[in-house]
């Protein structure tokens, strides 16, 4: 449970963020300059605020109020950095012992050699940062802020530095964290594919104020929130579960609330739990099920709204059973249908449309 | 060519002074190189300034201002000598003083530089790891500016084996108390015929710098080496 409250004048800029968010990883969305990092060093203790009160586990960490301030060393938050700032001086495992011997010994639960197997780190030991790869630093990097055994981990766009293959590397391992330690995580991005795929609660922060907090399929599907989930990544995040695999054609069925998506072979077993993420350029809509059609998809719903930003592209979202999404298509074919809010339509997506980035382990 | 007694004992006196200047002022060379690499503050520049003098200053001035300071008479010489019993007006300890401050600017300013270096939000990261400021210092920060610590030591202790000027000028040339290397080599001119003798011990000057440079070349390697292997 994190609790946050605090206004922080950072020259002419004023951050000024207001939210509760009780979830495995809290994704911190915004574009850059909307005060995303700033909030998390002042969470950490590095900056301070002018007013506030910050809570972690019903821990106070800051409260104006009251006086309290705890420094960074007490705080047991992890950072882990956009670079990985490793200590240079350090090997590997010098460098993943840093906080744990730091850590008081009835704290110490989180043991190295289970970070060090989680991390696939042990062959590198007894190497220096700079005989590392990209990716294998940030893991190093993630494993000596979870020793330090802290009782909230802050991720501060983990894989800005890294090239796309060692993205999704790390991604992966976060992933594994996430369902291995009963740590919470707060995940700040400003890349929607890295916040819906990781995310349960999400945080929408424009101009140093959280304009948005609640479920990442909600507050990504929501169409007035446009303007910071961006109009190019534009989409909704359903959670869905294995429901059975195709293996003559290589493809995956996924069932959630809504009914069932089939998607290109997803490497999990049946009964995993898989989120994916749906563009809102990638779905068509019908107003009566079509026939003939090569779309494999084809969802029943209802309208719930109409963007019309102006200009010759309309956004409708759309619910599907429980799950939310959201479709772009243009002025004419709205018009041509005859769309209103509250009609019943169909939804379709090519199975085609979903790729790697866009299938998660959830 | 056999060390006479005499050249021993130039010899041992003059590194007892430069081992000595070194090992007192590189703490506090640490403390001011940090503070004026770390901190804004009012008085910075003159700070600087201060702490710069002797390498602008003539060496006799340096000599002369601590003879009139830490003489036994002098504000500071007196009252170190009634509270401690320290004295250092025409003692070897006179000579380490004068060569601590000429050698102080040089060791500064090379740590300094070191301190300047280093990524500021590695210290950050320890602070978040559960460090304190002084854990911090002292695992990170000191062990990140090691060249320039060592740089600044060998620099400084070049500095205090050739001291002449401030410490004849505050300690006079005391055979066997303040008469270091250098010293001795200007006796030695002084004198008549003294020049095979100047040129003897201006040999030996010659290769105890060399082989100053050469063991602080060596040991920084290997320190460094220690410091890249630690396991924690």
């Amino acid at each position: 449970m994190i609790d946050v409250d605090v206004t922080q004048m950072l020259g002419d800029f004023r951050l000024e963020v207001a939210f509760q968010a009780d979830a495995p990883i809290v994704g911190l969305f915004g574009r850059s300059g909307a005060g995303k990092t700033s909030l998390v060093n002042t969470l950490a203790g590095i900056a301070r605020p002018l007013r506030g009160r910050i809570v972690v586990n019903s821990e106070t960490l800051f409260d104006s109020e009251r006086g309290v301030d705890l420094p960074p060393e007490r705080r047991r938050l992890g950072y882990v950095f956009q670079d990985d700032l490793l200590f240079p001086h350090l090997n590997v495992e010098a460098n993943l012992l840093y906080g744990f011997h730091r850590a008081r010994a009835a704290a110490r639960v989180i043991e190295p050699q289970h970070i060090i197997d989680l991390l696939g780190l042990r062959r590198l030991l007894h190497r220096l940062p700079d005989a590392l790869s990209g990716g294998e630093k940030q893991r190093v990097a993630i494993g000596r802020a979870l020793l330090a055994q802290p009782r909230l981990l802050l991720m501060d766009e983990p894989l800005a530095s890294l090239d796309v293959a060692r993205r999704d590397e790390v991604l992966r391992y976060i992933e594994l964290l996430r369902d291995d330690l009963a740590i919470p995580i707060v995940y700040v991005s400003h890349s929607v594919a890295e916040i819906t795929r990781l995310a349960d609660t999400v945080v929408i922060l424009s101009d140093g104020k959280a304009i948005a907090v609640g479920d990442v399929d909600e507050v990504m599907g929501r169409l007035d929130l446009r303007p910071q989930t961006g109009r190019y990544e534009a989409g909704a995040v359903i959670d869905t579960v294995v429901a059975g695999h195709d293996t003559e054609y290589g493809l995956t069925t996924l069932r959630f609330d809504g009914g069932e998506l089939t998607v290109p072979n997803v490497e999990a077993l049946v009964g995993e739990r898989v989120r994916v993420r749906i563009r809102a350029r990638d779905v068509a809509l019908a107003l009566t099920r079509p026939v003939g059609l090569s779309v494999i998809n084809v969802l029943p719903g209802t309208l719930v709204a109409i963007a019309d930003p102006g200009g010759p592209i309309v956004e409708i979202q759309l619910r599907v059973g429980a799950a939310s999404l959201v479709a772009r298509i243009t002025k004419r074919s709205r018009v041509d249908l005859g769309l209103a809010e509250g009609q019943q339509i169909y939804a379709l997506v090519k199975a085609v449309s979903f790729d790697r980035r866009s299938v998660g382990y959830a | 060519m056999a060390l006479s007694a005499d050249e021993l004992g130039i010899i041992l006196l003059s590194l007892k002074v430069a081992l000595v200047s070194v090992a007192f002022s590189l703490p506090v060379a640490i403390g001011v190189a940090y503070v004026l690499a770390r901190f804004e503050f009012p008085g910075k520049t003159l700070l600087d300034a201060v702490v710069h003098l002797p390498l602008v200053l003539p060496p006799v001035v340096v000599g002369f201002a601590l003879l009139v300071l830490f003489g036994r008479h002098g504000p500071i010489g007196a009252w170190l000598e009634s509270w401690f019993g320290i004295v250092f007006a025409f003692r070897w300890t006179g000579a380490a003083l004068a060569a601590a401050i000429m050698g102080f600017p040089l060791m500064v300013r090379a740590i300094r530089l070191s301190f300047s270096a280093i990524d500021r939000r590695l210290e950050t990261v320890a602070r978040t790891l559960g460090g304190s400021r002084a854990w911090v210092f002292l695992s990170v920060t000191l062990p990140l500016a090691l060249p320039g610590l060592v740089t600044g030591i060998v620099l400084s202790f070049a500095r205090s084996l050739g001291e002449f000027g401030a410490t004849i000028t505050f300690v006079a040339n005391i055979p066997g108390e303040t008469q270091t290397l250098p010293l001795a080599i200007y006796t030695y001119t002084q004198t008549p015929s003294g020049d095979p003798q100047a040129l003897r011990l201006s040999v030996i000057a010659v290769i105890l710098s060399f082989v100053a440079l050469v063991a602080a070349e060596w040991i920084a390697r290997r320190k460094t080496a220690v410091v890249r292997g630690a396991r924690s």
